[in-house]
Formats: C-alpha cells, sequence, structure tokens
C-alpha cells in the first residue's frame, strides 16, 4: 500500500536514498491533516510557563485556558504560581463589546490576591479579532501595580507554534537587563531553552557548579521574574531545544553581547559536549576547568555506563521512530538509540526548519523517512510499513503506538521523569526498555509472528 | 462569600472545558465519523490530548486551520479544503463540522457552508454542522447540541430498522463506555435493542488492532440515526434538557415518538425507576440474575450505612452527574453538602432542588453553577468534608486540604481505566458503593495512629 500522504503535503515526506534531499518545511499545517501541532499560543506557553512567580493570565475564551492547565512537567523549587489557570473567561457579550474591561478588572483582582512577580497575559485567538487593545491595557495595569504586565501576542492563527516562541521571546526581553545590581561572577552562563521537567534543570545547573560556574537564570525552568533581569550580565548563553530561544539568544548577543552556544543535554555525548565547550570557552581565565570537567564526565559516565550497555544488549537490532516537536532534540535521540544499538528508521518534527532537516537526513541511514508536520495517517502507515518496535513521541503518539504493539516513550513537556544529563540518558534507556521489551507485545496481534 | 465570588472577573482553576470538546466526544460515537473543528489548529489539538489522557485511545481531530488570511475572508474555502482532505485520506462514512470561538466570532455561517460544500461536492459522505461557541456554554452545550444536530440532520430518512428486538433510542449525556455497554446488555437481557447516541463503547474504549484503522470500529451506525423515528420510544437519561437540546423531544414532535425521560440508574430507586420504564415499554420482566445484584447492592447498603452516615461529600463535575452522585450519595446516607459545576446553564440548581434536601440532613446543599475550582477551594476548605466526589482536577483541593477524592466523570487524567468506571445500575452502583466505603475506611486507618489492621 503506498503512503496516504495529503496532495498538499507530499513534499513534506522524504525518504533517504529514494532522491536527492528535498523537504518543505516551515509551512502552516495543511487544513484537514489531523496535525500534531498545536498552536503560537502553545507555542508561547510552553516557553513561558516554568516562570513559577509570575502570574499567567489567558484572555480568550475558558477551553484555551482549561487545557494547558497544568499540563506540563515544569517544576519549581519554591513558588508554583505556573501551576495555577487563569483566564478571563471571555462570555457572549465580552465577545460583543469587547473584553478590555474585563482583562483589566482580572489582572487588578489577581495581582493582590496572588502577589506575582509579573503578569503574563496571553491573548488567544478571538482576542485579536473582538479587536481589545490588550498592551495599553497592560501598560495601564502594570503602571499603577508596579510590576511588569507583558502582553503576549499569540493569537493560534497568526503562524505556527515557532510564532509562539517568538512572542515569548519578545515577552521575555521586556524583562531581561532590567537589573543591574548585585555581583555576577565572571564564570557565569544563562541556559536558554530548558524548561526543568522533571527537574533537569537541577541535574544540569549542578554540572556547572560543580565546574565553578554560576548560573545566573535558566529560561526558563525554575524561573524567577529576578533572575531573569539579571540575566543580561552573564558571560555566556548556552541555548537548548534550538526553536523556542534562539531568537533570545540573538537579541541578547546584539544588545549585551553575549555569546552563545547551541547545546543539548541528552545523550552522555551531548551532555558531555556541554561541559567541555564551556569550559573551553573560560580556558583562558580558569584553565583548570577543563580537568574539572572531565572528572564529572568520567565520573558520571562510569556511574551509568555499565547498565547502559546492559540496556543496548536487549536492544540491539531494534527500530524505532521518532517524532517530536523540535528537530533538535531528534539529532540527540538518533545519537543515544544508536548508543543503545537500536536503528532509527522514521524521524520527524513538529516545526523543524531547512537545515534541521538536513542535517537530520545527513545524519539518518538511506531508507529513513523524514517527516514535517505529520499526522496519525502518515505516522501510523510508517510504524507498520517499517515494523517498528519502538515510537518516540508525545501523548498524542501513544495510543497510536500501542494499538499496534509498538513500545512507546514519551519525550515530551509532560514527561515526569528526568531524561537529561547522564542520570538522564540512563533512565531514558530504561523507560524504553520497560516498553520495548514488556512481555505484553506478544498478545498484539500484529506482532504475533 | 457569594457576593466576592459573583464579583470574579476570571476563572480560576476551571471545572470545565469548551463546547468543541463536547462536539467531539458526540462525534466520535457515530460509526466512521471524523469531527472537523472549524477555526484554528490548537483548539483541535488541545482537544485531542485532553481526550486522549483520559481515554487512552487514538483520538483523530481535524482542523481547518485557519490563518491570518482566513480571519479576514472568512473560513469557507478552508472548510472545503478540510473535509475534502479528512474525506480522501480518511474515507469516512460522515464528517462532524463543529465550529470554534474563533469562526464563530468572525461570523462564518456554517450551515450555508455546508450547504453550499454539498451542492458543489456531490460525491461527499455525509456532512453534520453545528454550532458551538464556547463563550456561550462548556462541553456539555456542545456534546448535547451535537447530539440534537445529528438527530435533526438525519433522522426520518430511514425507513426500515434493521437488527432484531423492538428498539430503543437511549439519549445519554456523556457517560463512559462501560456504563453505555451496560445500558446495551440489559436492554438486550429484555428482548429489546438499544440505539445508543453517541456509542463510544467501542470507539472510545476498543482493543488492539490487527492493522491501523483510520477510524476506530463502533459507534452508532447513520442508518440507524436514519431510522431513530421508527424506534418504540425515545428514553433520556440525565438530568432534564432545555427543549431544544432534547433530541427525544424532537423525535415527539416530529414524528409522534414516545419520549421517555428518567434519571440516570445510580442507586437502588433510579435504578428500580429506569428498570419499571423498560419493563413497561419493552413489555418483558427484569431478568432474575440483575435481581439478585439488586439484593446483593441492598445488602452491601446495610454492611455499609455505619461507615457512610452523615459523612460529608462535596460533589462536582458535569450535571448530570453531579445530580446521579446528588441522588445516590443521599440514598446512602452521607450527606452532601455541597455540588458544583462548571456549567452556567441553571439546570443543575433546578434538578438539585427538586430532589430536596438529603435525609440525613435538614439543610439544603450549597450548589453553585458557573464555578471553577478557584471559587470552591475556600468553600470546601471551610466546610471541611469527609470526602470528594468528582473529576480528576479536584486533586489540587484534595491535595492540599488532604481530603480523599474518588475520581468520577471526566476528566480523569491522573489515573487508570476512566473508560471502564462502572456507576449504572445495581452492578454500577455496586462498584461505587465498594470504592467510597474503602476510601473512607482507607482514609480512617491512615490517620489513626494505632494502625488498625482489623476495621
Ligand atoms: S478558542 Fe474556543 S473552541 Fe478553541 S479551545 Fe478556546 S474555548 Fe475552545
Ligand atoms: S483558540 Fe486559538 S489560541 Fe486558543 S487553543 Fe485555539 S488556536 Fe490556540
Amino acid at each position: 500500500m503506498s503512503a496516504p500522504i495529503l496532495k498538499d503535503r507530499n513534499k513534506q515526506v522524504f525518504e533517504k536514498g529514494k532522491a536527492a534531499f528535498d523537504l518543505q518545511c516551515d509551512r502552516k499545517s495543511v487544513a484537514g491533516s489531523v496535525s500534531q501541532r498545536a498552536c503560537v499560543f502553545c507555542g508561547s506557553r510552553v516557553v513561558l510557563y516554568p516562570i513559577a512567580d509570575a502570574l499567567h493570565l489567558v484572555h480568550g475564551s475558558i477551553g484555551c485556558a482549561s487545557y494547558t492547565w497544568d499540563i506540563r512537567g515544569s517544576v519549581s523549587s519554591g513558588p508554583e504560581l505556573h501551576r495555577l489557570c487563569f483566564s478571563t473567561d471571555l462570555r457572549e457579550k465580552d465577545v460583543v463589546y469587547g473584553g478590555e474591561k474585563k482583562l483589566a478588572a482580572a489582572i487588578r483582582e489577581l495581582v493582590p490576591k496572588h502577589s506575582p512577580k509579573a503578569v503574563f497575559v496571553y491573548s488567544t485567538c478571538i482576542v485579536g479579532v473582538i479587536g481589545d487593545d490588550v498592551d495599553s491595557v497592560c501598560k495601564k495595569a502594570g503602571q499603577e501595580l508596579g510590576i511588569p504586565v507583558i502582553p503576549v501576542h499569540s493569537a493560534g492563527f497568526a503562524g505556527t507554534k515557532k510564532d509562539g516562541y517568538k512572542a515569548a521571546c519578545t515577552a521575555l526581553s521586556k524583562i531581561v537587563g532590567t537589573d543591574d545590581s548585585g555581583e555576577v561572577s565572571p564564570f557565569s552562563i544563562n541556559i536558554l531553552g530548558e524548561f526543568n521537567l522533571a527537574g533537569e534543570a537541577w541535574i544540569i545547573k549542578e554540572y556547572y557548579r560543580r565546574m565553578g560556574i554560576e548560573v545566573v537564570s535558566i529560561l526558563t525552568g525554575d524561573g524567577r521574574i529576578d533572575d531573569i533581569r539579571r540575566s543580561h550580565r552573564a558571560s555566556l548563553n548556552l541555548v537548548q531545544c534550538s526553536g523556542s530561544l534562539t531568537t533570545m539568544a540573538e537579541e541578547m548577543k546584539d544588545k549585551y553581547g553575549i555569546p552563545y552556544k547551541r547545546v543539548s543535554y541528552f545523550g552522555m555525548e551531548d551532555v558531555s559536549k556541554a561541559l567541555y565547550e564551556v569550559a573551553d570557552f573560560f580556558s583562558e581565565e580558569d584553565p583548570m576547568m577543563k580537568e574539572r570537567a572531565a572528572e564529572i564526565v568520567r565520573e558520571e559516565v562510569s556511574k551509568y555506563l555499565p547498565a547502559m550497555q546492559e540496556c543496548k544488549t536487549k536492544l540491539e537490532g531494534m527500530k524505532c521512530a521518532i517524532y517530536v516537536g523540535g528537530a533538535f532534540k531528534a539529532f540527540s535521540l538518533i545519537r543515544i538509540l544508536r548508543t543503545l544499538g537500536v536503528d532509527v528508521v522514521l524521524v520527524g518534527s513538529q516545526t523543524g526548519n531547512r537545515q534541521d532537516y538536513e542535517q537530520l537526513a545527513s545524519m539518518c541511514d538511506p531508507g529513513t523517512v523524514i517527516v514535517d508536520d505529520s499526522n496519525p495517517m502518515e505516522l501510523s502507515h510508517y510504524i507498520v510499513e517499517k515494523d517498528v518496535d519502538l515510537f518516540i513521541g508525545g501523548v498524542k503518539e501513544r495510543p497510536m503506538a500501542f494499538k499496534l504493539g509498538v513500545g512507546f516513550c514519551d519525550h515530551n513537556h509532560e514527561r515526569k521523569t528526568a531524561l537529561a544529563g547522564f542520570e538522564g540518558t540512563l533512565n531514558f534507556a530504561n523507560e524504553v526498555c520497560a516498553s520495548a521489551l514488556s512481555p505484553v507485545w506478544r498478545f498484539a496481534p500484529r506482532r504475533k509472528k | 462569600m457569594s457576593a466576592e465570588v459573583q464579583n470574579y472577573q476570571s476563572a480560576g482553576n476551571p471545572c470545565r472545558q469548551c463546547m468543541p470538546l463536547g462536539a467531539s466526544w458526540a462525534f466520535k460515537g457515530v460509526k466512521g465519523c471524523i469531527p472537523v473543528l472549524h477555526g484554528s489548529q490548537g483548539c483541535a489539538t488541545y482537544i485531542r490530548r485532553y481526550m486522549i489522557s483520559h481515554f487512552r485511545e487514538p483520538i483523530d481531530i481535524a482542523s481547518s486551520s485557519f490563518d491570518e488570511t482566513t480571519v479576514i475572508f472568512g473560513g469557507q474555502e478552508n472548510l472545503e479544503k478540510a473535509v475534502l482532505n479528512v474525506f480522501n485520506q480518511y474515507r469516512p462514512d460522515i464528517i462532524g463540522i463543529a465550529t470554534t470561538c474563533l469562526s464563530e466570532t468572525i461570523g462564518d455561517d456554517i450551515d450555508r457552508f455546508v450547504r453550499e460544500l454539498k451542492k458543489n461536492q456531490p460525491g461527499l459522505c455525509t456532512l453534520v454542522p453545528v454550532s458551538t461557541p464556547s463563550y456561550q456554554g462548556t462541553q456539555e452545550e456542545g456534546f448535547h447540541r451535537t447530539i440534537y444536530a445529528l438527530v435533526k440532520n438525519l433522522a426520518g430518512a430511514g425507513e426500515v430498522h434493521a437488527g432484531e428486538g423492538p428498539a430503543l433510542n437511549f439519549f445519554l449525556p456523556m457517560i463512559t463506555p462501560a456504563d453505555i455497554r451496560w445500558i446495551k446488555d440489559i436492554t438486550k437481557a429484555m428482548k429489546g435493542r438499544a440505539v445508543v447516541l453517541p456509542d463510544i463503547s467501542e470507539t472510545l474504549d476498543g482493543g488492539l488492532w490487527e492493522e491501523y484503522n483510520a477510524i476506530p470500529p463502533g459507534g452508532t451506525d447513520q442508518e440507524e440515526i436514519k431510522s431513530l423515528h421508527l424506534s418504540e420510544a425515545s428514553v433520556e437519561l440525565g438530568t432534564v434538557l432545555p427543549d431544544d437540546w432534547r433530541p427525544g423531544y424532537w423525535l415527539q414532535k416530529q414524528h409522534g415518538l414516545p419520549n421517555l425521560q428518567a434519571a440516570l440508574p445510580l442507586g437502588v430507586d433510579a435504578t428500580d425507576h429506569f428498570m419499571k420504564l423498560l419493563e413497561d415499554v419493552l413489555d418483558c420482566p427484569v431478568p432474575p440474575e440483575f435481581m439478585e445484584i439488586r439484593s446483593r447492592l441492598t445488602d452491601a447498603y446495610a454492611d455499609a450505612h455505619k461507615y457512610l452516615y452523615g459523612k460529608k461529600v462535596v460533589l462536582f463535575g458535569d450535571t448530570s452527574t453531579v445530580e446521579a452522585l446528588y441522588r445516590f450519595t443521599s440514598e446512602i446516607g452521607m450527606n452532601p453538602v455541597f455540588c458544583f459545576t462548571g456549567s452556567p446553564s441553571g439546570i443543575l440548581k433546578k434538578a438539585i432542588e427538586k430532589l430536596g434536601t438529603p435525609p440525613v440532613s435538614t439543610t439544603a446543599p450549597l450548589v453553585m453553577e458557573d464555578c471553577d475550582f478557584g471559587d470552591a477551594e475556600g468553600i470546601i476548605e471551610e466546610m471541611n468534608p469527609d470526602m470528594l466526589i468528582g473529576n480528576s482536577k479536584g486533586y489540587k483541593i484534595a491535595r492540599k486540604l488532604d481530603i480523599p477524592l474518588l475520581r468520577v466523570g471526566f476528566p480523569i487524567h491522573d489515573r487508570f481505566g476512566a473508560s471502564r468506571q462502572r456507576m449504572l445500575g445495581y452492578s454500577g452502583t455496586l462498584n461505587l458503593l465498594d470504592q467510597i466505603v474503602n476510601m473512607l475506611l482507607e482514609k480512617k486507618q491512615s490517620d489513626s495512629d494505632i494502625g488498625y489492621t482489623y476495621i
């Protein structure tokens, strides 16, 4: 059977080795394709949500807020305002007469009650249409209340999830650089695009602490407004999760002269690299840092490698499909899976760009299918065609994998197990084993051989 | 308290979702049906994720994927494209089209779009449009509007009923696949045939697959919907809805079909009433095996009554579930002190008022509609109840106040087996009773310093 690909999506699916690389991406989802993507609002929410001492107010109808209430695994070591859900809950009359008054009243009511350090006001689809001047409401409220009240222009229709990342960066840039007080170490960094899912940011922060580095702020995992205010004083920015905060890093480079490096904390190889690169950066001022980084890597690798190898003996030769939000994560996943002896036969993302896909194509073996903004019909087709044993994706792909008797590992923002860092790599391997090697699959009709 | 509550301009920790979710739920109970949400991509994806996390089944919901130009020029072209793409990719029997806040706000006339689409694309499958702007109501309203739209669009067109036995139309609120199976079983045991709308018993709680099914098997066949008017009668279960939400009422008006209304059969009284109704309309006695369960249930009531007497319970969720729980917890001697729902429809207040004060209490319960967890938290803290019964979003309060939460209804995002949760009929009631009693015992046991091993 040929793949059930919609005509309009022909160019968003590519099989390596069949023709020269050619893949379209960065497009709006095709109407009627059951895209796994959400919307601009989702992109902004993902990025800003972990800021735990800010109040996140969704301006619009209730659903947009309901569906995003406490669904992500970003944890906080202190305040937990981000885990509450606030919405202006627009009703019929607001749609007719506008929601500005309601928004202003909501901010005024919520701020004294919860004492946030800042407010983010997300405008969703209908707000743009009913013509609310969200900017001026926020400005006025901010002046009155003495805290930043920042509009996030995230109407769902106005682009893709990536545009939501940009809107979040625009909002963040209003906070960055607003506090010059206090001391900051010359050996200091910010980590951008790390959201502290299941406490991952803490694991990473600890490595840098052991290297003698101060982490000024994490954008935005376990985030605090005051840290973000001072973040412009760090010496180096590390950007993980390529898509979401690169614009912010670019801006900080232009405005404050902070260079940035792209890193990944998934897989021992990539984590090690992320530590060495920072040590390299500071090597002139602190030549010993490299040795400390090497020490950490040695210690951690020796702690977790034997167990990894054990996983490998069990997983060797299995076939895996990867479908994740950002393409950058897919690079790391391919590398980890290789070290586990697993073949990647399908890889795709919701938001990759051309460069990302070129790199994916160059990393993959011939025959690997690469997809952009895919849908259940395509994904399920390739699961069967490529006889996949394991699927790595998000909640929406999980039941599809299970129906077909395929193991599944959640590598999305909802995860509750830390998958970053050295220990995270082993956690990942264990999760993969727990699903791919389960004895239950022999009851799945499709796997009965 | 309530004055402050009413002044709230914002919703904190909502106890409701939005209309197109209810619409998607209803459409998922029709055989070969794919929902298309007319609006931006996000709504469809969020709703999918939300429902998948509850049902743990593949749930495909398409979107007409608005962009900036759609918002200016209207969504007709997008809808046409979405419908054609869904048709070509899924080969559905029926496409359910629900609007969203956005398409409604820009003034898209969905009925006209669908009329024109049918004219321009004669080879398409059945299309059923429904208007579901969330600023007008919650998932419940969306759900009922959709059932109504399905019946109004399709019923009356059929000429015969396939299948055996006298057919009964069941119009149900948002209940679990397992409870729907029970309704089908009992009707069959009494020599009748249940035509359930929507029937999610298989589509949202199915088996493993040999090959991938673009649309999960199961659901009410549209031929059956077309022949609904030929059934013996309609049975509407749950709270009494406004007439223009009631498919049974419509069938009665248009086709003279008898329309029976009954409470959800949870508890002995409500189930007795339901059984009597079935006996009358199917002219067949209740089979003895069902009555055996009844006697086991009343025996369990006796065994359990002391654990339950006067225990204060707070109930929340959709109106039909809360009403049924109110009736049941009152029946077993608990004291439902506070009932709330996110729905602003006015239905719950009326329903509970009608049921009156619970036998173990002298004061009427507090009933709040259009109520969020943010509003409810302070009230619950003050009331200090023994137990909460409702969806999993109540967990934050339960944890904070250290009150046990029994998860019933939708959504259940932090427990397993939501689709198989039973509460209807004598058997379902017994299941729920066991869970309630055990939860109270567990709390008593873990709170005590003594560590009783024998309670
Ligand atoms: S815009 Fe309306 S339909 Fe869409 S998710 Fe929000 S509330 Fe629901
Ligand atoms: S209404 Fe817009 S912002 Fe809200 S979920 Fe839908 S697409 Fe996203």
